[in-house]
Order: structure tokens, then sequence, then C-alpha cells
């Protein structure tokens, strides 16, 4: 149960960062907002590292502050996708939730069931889940810090959960959110174009417009769905 | 002493929310409760399935609906999207639920044959290959089964099967091949094909529309349960149990459930339940999720079904996989152009022009695997294209070759005994008759004199469920007493005594998207 509320607080930490994106949310970053918060409210990296400045990369900028509130100020989420300060938010979850020493979401997000979650003194909210989907979020967190699964490959490529699931909606990702990294499509389909059977390229079915999960699952193990019918197909994963 | 203060600060943080962002929150969680209705029902559900069973256990009645939904349809084959279209009305939310992660079943995959006697292009006539009328087909589906099949379910079928062609081309942007073929058991050119050569063509025509005018598709999600109270008559259903994921919620059907979740070729277990002989060795035409839950849950709440021992083998499957690809449906499509069926010892086995039920029976008892389609260049265009031919040929599907002789060696068949029978196949045909096995010969054919010739393996797979579901002519679930169960429709594979103990190939499409039409549009009259 205590682990429970951990992981959600870590949770609300990445989904803040998030939340942080878009002009809405800068837009209510506003100093007058900001003055409402108060400061036991605030979340800081000082609250666990005494030094905090030496956990900072070598090559950081000198700060003066720990607050979140500051961080942000260069390292707001910028939407959904690859973009580099993204990273901030993967590399901060994997470090912290990696080792399991903490996993405390609250340390770091605020959350109550049906309610988006925040960054604890920072405005802007991420998505707005029920405790149930608060545990899921935060059971697979867990789990992506060191899977073999391809969440995994995405977090420690700097890719955090809400570069995929923009807004905080839980649930399948369309094909346009992949295809926005990894496509166009027409060059997935000669990447896969068997030398053999030309038609047997599993980015041109005969199923017409898949969706690209039904076999890059993320959170568990990807599967060739065209062996289901074609078990004898000679189709593998790189 | 750092734990502590972990605590403490989750401690606030569940406390703390009256910062204003959270407001906004709160208010929509409301807006989102309201909007999941709150009418409760309680006491036990009706289940008159084996209790034995863990899929029929016990049952309550569930306290609360989690979704509202007015059209929930069950399947996303030619006949769910066929419903789906026809019951978005304005205001009306309708919703597919398919429990495979892609769209369209057995009806993506098929082979894109078509039978209707009658088009808006009019090919029968353009192309000078005959005549034919509803009543022509109706009574060929009638006698193809056997006369299981009900006549007034029949009728239906073959009047309004042009309609649905025309339909499809007009509202969907279906294209159709410039051919016409006379396939088993049919007594005309009727069987049309789409420009795609599979169902897609079909089912992309009537997914734009169905879409087009609203219709959401939930893939991953599956119906594990129907909710009715008792079985009175007059007892609607009330609402559903799906599953997505390990995730189960219950749906408030306000209108009406459609049933059109397919046939049970892939169900082992229930199509040797009621058919001993169909013994899980056979390979299977199907898609993996081809299995018969549906019926059972209709069943549990009072549908009739019938029929079910009626299963049929498509005779030229692929015969290491049962897979029924491309090359598997020319010798579908041949006999009315000239096609001959040979033996491993190079003979005819069986009259071309026959039923699958009989050209598969035939295959078995030859007692040797496979048999052989023969063909020859002419015959392409008729049938299909040569781009698809070459195709086949990469992928060792067909085979071809200059001179019978040759052909006979690549199959490893006696030549002198297969040459005998292709001379004597065309000596019947100038002659215009069979003596051998009675095939009806017809203008249109073509006789095997010039190469370059070609072959392909095929035998029999199971491939069509033709009993299910009782349903009238409004596509009304029927239960037990004869009665219909109010709000409850099915279509398609899913239902029984439309094809009788054997389904003409090209009947299956017209009979989904007819009626499934049909329930989509008497759907929207019963809620
Ligand atoms: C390979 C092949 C070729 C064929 N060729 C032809 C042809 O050329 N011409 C012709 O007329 N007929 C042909 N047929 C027959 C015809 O395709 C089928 O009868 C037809 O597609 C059935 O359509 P349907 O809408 O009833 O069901 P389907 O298209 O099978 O769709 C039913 C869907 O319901 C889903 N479902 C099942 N149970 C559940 C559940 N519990 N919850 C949610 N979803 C569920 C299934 O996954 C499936 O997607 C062919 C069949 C096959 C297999």
């Amino acid at each position: 149960m205590k682990n429970a509320w951990q992981c959600l607080v870590w949770c609300i930490f990445v989904l803040s960062l998030v939340v942080l994106g878009g002009e809405n949310q800068l837009q209510a970053a506003n100093s007058k907002q900001r003055q409402q918060i108060k400061p036991a409210k605030r979340a800081s990296c000082i609250k666990c590292h005494d030094q905090w400045s030496d956990i900072l990369p070598n090559t950081h900028q000198l700060v003066q502050n720990a607050r979140f509130e500051a961080c942000m100020q260069c390292h707001a989420p910028q939407g959904w996708g690859m973009a580099p300060l993204n990273k901030f938010d993967a590399h901060l979850h994997l470090t912290h939730l990696s080792n399991k020493t903490s996993e405390n979401c609250f340390n770091c997000h605020q959350w109550k069931p049906g309610a988006g979650l925040t960054l604890l003194g920072v405005p802007g909210k991420y998505g707005a889940f029920t405790q149930e989907e608060f545990n899921a979020l935060r059971q697979i967190y867990l789990s992506a810090v060191d899977s073999r699964f391809l969440d995994n490959r995405h977090l420690t490529q700097g890719v955090s959960c809400s570069a995929c699931h923009a807004n905080g909606v839980i649930g399948q990702v369309r094909n346009s959110t992949c295809l926005s990294c990894h496509g166009p499509m027409e060059t997935l389909v000669e990447k896969t174009a068997p030398q053999q059977h030309p038609d047997r390229n599993p980015h041109k079915s005969h199923l017409g417009e898949i969706d690209c999960t039904v076999c890059h699952m993320q959170h568990g193990p990807q599967k060739i769905y065209c062996l289901e019918c074609h078990p004898k197909f000679d189709l593998h994963f790189k | 002493m750092k734990e502590k203060e972990e605590n403490k600060q989750s401690g606030e943080a569940i406390e703390s929310i009256s910062h204003p962002n959270f407001e906004i929150s709160r208010r929509a969680v409301l807006q989102g409760a309201a909007a999941l209705g709150v009418a409760t029902i309680s006491g036990m559900a009706l289940n008159l399935a084996n209790p034995a069973e863990a899929e029929a256990a016990n049952r309550v009645m569930p306290k609360k609906w989690d979704e509202t939904i007015d059209v929930v349809i069950v399947g996303s084959g030619f006949a769910g999207l066929s419903a789906a279209a026809e019951a978005c009305v304005k205001g009306s939310k309708v919703v597919i639920l398919e429990k495979r992660p892609t769209y369209g079943g057995n009806s993506i995959i098929n082979g894109g044959e078509f039978n209707a006697w009658d088009d808006e292009l009019h090919l029968r006539k353009q192309l000078n290959l005959g005549e034919d009328s509803p009543d022509q087909h109706k009574n060929d589906t009638l006698k193809g089964g056997d006369n299981y099949g009900f006549p007034e379910l029949v009728e239906i079928l073959t009047s309004k099967a042009p309609e649905a062609l025309n339909w499809m081309i007009d509202n969907g942007g279906l294209k159709l091949r410039e051919i016409l073929n006379r396939t088993g058991g049919h007594s005309a050119y009727r069987t049309h094909t789409c420009v795609e050569g599979v169902g897609r063509g079909y089912t992309e025509a009537i997914k734009k529309i169905a879409e087009g005018k609203g219709a959401e598709i939930r893939l991953n999600t599956a119906l594990t349960w129907i909710w009715r109270k008792d079985s009175d008559a007059q007892t609607p259903i009330e609402g559903i149990e799906i599953q997505t994921g390990n995730k189960t919620k219950n749906i408030k059907v306000r209108k009406a459930l459609i049933l059109t979740s397919g046939g049970f070729s892939r169900d082992i277990k229930m199509r040797q339940s009621f058919n001993p002989s169909i013994v899980p060795e056979f390979n299977c035409t199907n898609q993996p999720g081809a299995t018969g839950e549906v019926i059972r849950y209709a069943q549990a709440v009072g549908a009739d079904a019938l029929q079910m021992a009626f299963i049929q083998l498509y005779p030229y499957a692929e015969p290491e996989t049962g897979i029924l690809d491309t090359p598997a449906v020319y010798p579908f499509r041949g006999p009315g152009y000239g096609i001959v069926y040979v033996n491993k010892m190079g003979k005819r086995f069986v009259n071309e022009m026959e039923r699958r039920d009989v050209v598969s029976m035939a295959q078995i008892k030859t007692g040797a695997k496979p048999t052989y389609s023969i063909f020859n260049e002419e015959m392409i265009p008729k049938m299909g294209t040569k781009e698809e031919v070459e195709k086949g040929i990469q992928k060792g599907r067909f085979i071809r070759a200059e001179t019978l002789a040759d052909l006979a060696a690549q199959l490893q068949i006696p030549a002198d005994v297969f040459q005998e029978t292709i001379s004597n196949h065309n000596k019947y045909l100038a002659e215009g008759k069979d003596p051998e096995f009675g095939r009806q010969f017809t203008k249109a054919m073509i006789p095997l004199t010039n190469g370059p010739f070609y072959a392909i393996a095929q035998w029999p797979a199971v491939h069509h469920t033709m009993g299910g579901l009782r349903i009238d002519k409004d596509a009304q679930v029927i239960d037990i007493w004869g009665n219909p169960i109010q709000k409850l429709f099915a279509a398609g594979e899913v239902t029984g005594g439309i094809h009788g103990a054997n389904r003409l190939g090209g009947n299956a499409i017209p009979d989904c998207i007819v009626f499934g039409r049909i329930a989509g549009v008497n759907a929207n009259k019963a809620g």
C-alpha cells in the first residue's frame, strides 16, 4: 500500500513535467499562481540530496535553487515526442526508480483519485486518473525502468511516458504518434521488404493499415501477428 | 528518518487538494459519473447454461453500469460493419466490439467472391454470359443446401444481393473486376470479384460507410456475457459484460445488441461436439478468433440455435496449412471456364461443377493427398489476373509447364494417364457430354489444348459453419419457445438456417451484408 503511494508520487512527477509543456501550461505558470503555492507544497531536490548540486551533470550550468519550479524554467517538457528537453523527465524517473530507493511518487508529485497529476510547487497537471489507473501507471513505470520490453528502450533513449501518451491519455497509442518519430510508413515498408516474397511485408499486410502496437507492444513482449495464421513465414524482430 | 519524512509528504499530498487546478478536474469527474448512468439492477441474471462450465458460472446482475451505448454490435466483419452503418442515425451511439487486435474477422481475409444475379454495371449482360434471376439464385441456394435453408430467408438474401453490392459501390467506393464466374453449385454466371481479389475490398468499403456515419470500432474488446433477467418473452436484453485486457466492464444497451461474431470453424471442441466427423486433424481456413462462445452466451439467455452439425469443408485449401490464399480461390473460380480436377493418379475424380461438400468428400475418398486443379494460360484473365498467377508461381503455389507431360513430371503423377485424362475431357467438352461424371458444359468453357499449362495443389479444410442462432426475417434472435428476444439481433455466419446443409461459394458475403443491414435498421426501432 505504501509502495503504491510512493509510485504514484513518482508517476505524478514525470507526468507533471509533461504537463508543463505547451502554451496553456506556460500561461498557467504566471507569477500570480506561483505565489499562491505554499512553501510546504513545493518539491525540491534538497529534501533528499543535501549536496544537490553534486548530482547535477558536470556540464550543467550553476543553479541557485533546487526547486522544481526552477528546473522547469529550462526543462519544461516540449509537448510530446523526442524533444531533447523531454529527456529530463525520462532520466529523473530512471535514476530514481531503477535503484528502487525512492519509489514514493509523492515526494515530488501530488494527486488524488480522479484528479490530474501535478509536480509539487509547479502549476499545470497531467491527465485525470482513477486509483486503478494510477496504480497501473505506477506499476508500468516501475517495470519499465528495467524491463526487457520496448518501454525500457524508449525510456533509456530519453522518451518518457508522456512522449507517447500525450495529455495523460492511457491506453493504446495511435499509429500517427509512433510514426512521428519512426515514420513515414513508406520507409518502414521499404526497410522490411522481403527479397523473395515482396507481398510478405509485415508493414504492408493484406489486413490494410493495422495498429503498430498489434506487434510492437511496449509494456509486454512483442509478437509477430502474421505468424498466427502463417506459421511458416520467416519473420523475426531485429 | 527519511522514510518518515516521505510518509509525511505523501500524507500532505493527499490532503492538499484545494488548488484551483483540482477544482476543474473534480467537476470533470462528477460529470463523468453522471454520464455513467446510476440506474441499479440487482438479483440473479438469467443463465440457462450448464453451471458446471466456468464460462457459465452463476451470475449476478451488475449493480451499476459503467457505460451506456445505444447499439452494441459484436464482431467487425461484413455483418457487423453493415449493421453499424445502418444503425448509425442522428444522435445514436453505435459501437462495434472486436476481440482481436485487428478488425475484419474472416471477412477481411475472404476470397472476395460475391453472388448477385445482377449489379448496377450489368456485368452478365455486358460479358454475354446468359440469363439469371433472383429466383434462379434462390433455387440454386436452396438446392445446394439440400433444402434445409428457410426459403423466406434465402429469398431475402438473393433478392437484396444486387442492392447490397450497389450500396458498397455507390457509398463505399467498392470497385469490381470486369469478370463474372460460374462457380460450384450455381446454374448461372453470378459470382462477382472485387478489384482487390480479397474480402478487404468489401470490408474497407463498408467500414468507410459506417465510420463516416459515426460508428466506433473498439479493438481488443470481447463480449463475455449477455445480461437478461429472465426468459419471459417480454424481457429484453439489459446489457453486456465486456473485457479489454484484464479489465471488465458492464455496458447498458439502450436500443439493441446485434450479434455478428461469425462462425465457429476454429472452435475444435465445439465443432466436433456437433459433428463428430470434423476431427481435430482437419486444417482450417479461418482466422484464430472464429470460435463459438457468443453462440453459447446467447443460448444461456434463451436463444435458439439450429443446424449446428452442418460444417463445410473448403475443397481447395493449401494442403499443408489449410490456408485459403489468393491462389486457392482459382480452383473455385475455374469450373465455369473449364478447369479440371485430377488426383495423384492423374485421373478426374468428380464433376468439377459440384458443390463443395461433394468435391471435398470425393477428394478424401481418393485416399491420397493432395489433388490438383489444372488450367491453361487462356483461362487466367477469366478467373483472375496474370500478376496474381506470377506471384503464386514465385511462392511455389502454382506450377507452370509448357506441355502436359512436363506438368505431370513436375507434379510427379503418371504422365500417360494424365495426358489421356485431359484429352478425354477435351473431347467431352467438344461433344458437349461428359460420360464419366456428367459435367454440365457451357459455351464459355475453354479446352486444355494450348499451353502453357498450370496446376495447383488442393485439399479440404474446415471452412464454414452453416448452423447458428435462429433468426427471423427481421434478423431478430428467436428464443427456444419461438418468440423473438427483445432487443437482440443477429446476422452473418453466427446465424443458422439460411445456407442449409451446404453453403454455396460466394453466398456468405451477400448473406452477411443483407442481414447485417436489416439488423442495423431494426435495431434502431427496438429501443
Ligand atoms: C479464407 C476465407 C475465404 C472466404 N471466401 C469467401 C468468398 O469468397 N465469398 C463468400 O461469400 N464467403 C467467403 N467466405 C465466408 C465468409 O467470409 C464468412 O462467412 C464471413 O466473412 C462471415 O462474416 P461475419 O461478419 O459473419 O463474421 P466475421 O467476418 O468472421 O467477423 C466476426 C468477428 O467477430 C469477432 N468475435 C467473435 N467472438 C467475439 C467476442 N466474444 N467478442 C468480440 N468479438 C468477437 C471475431 O473475432 C471476428 O472478427 C470465406 C471465408 C474464409 C475464412
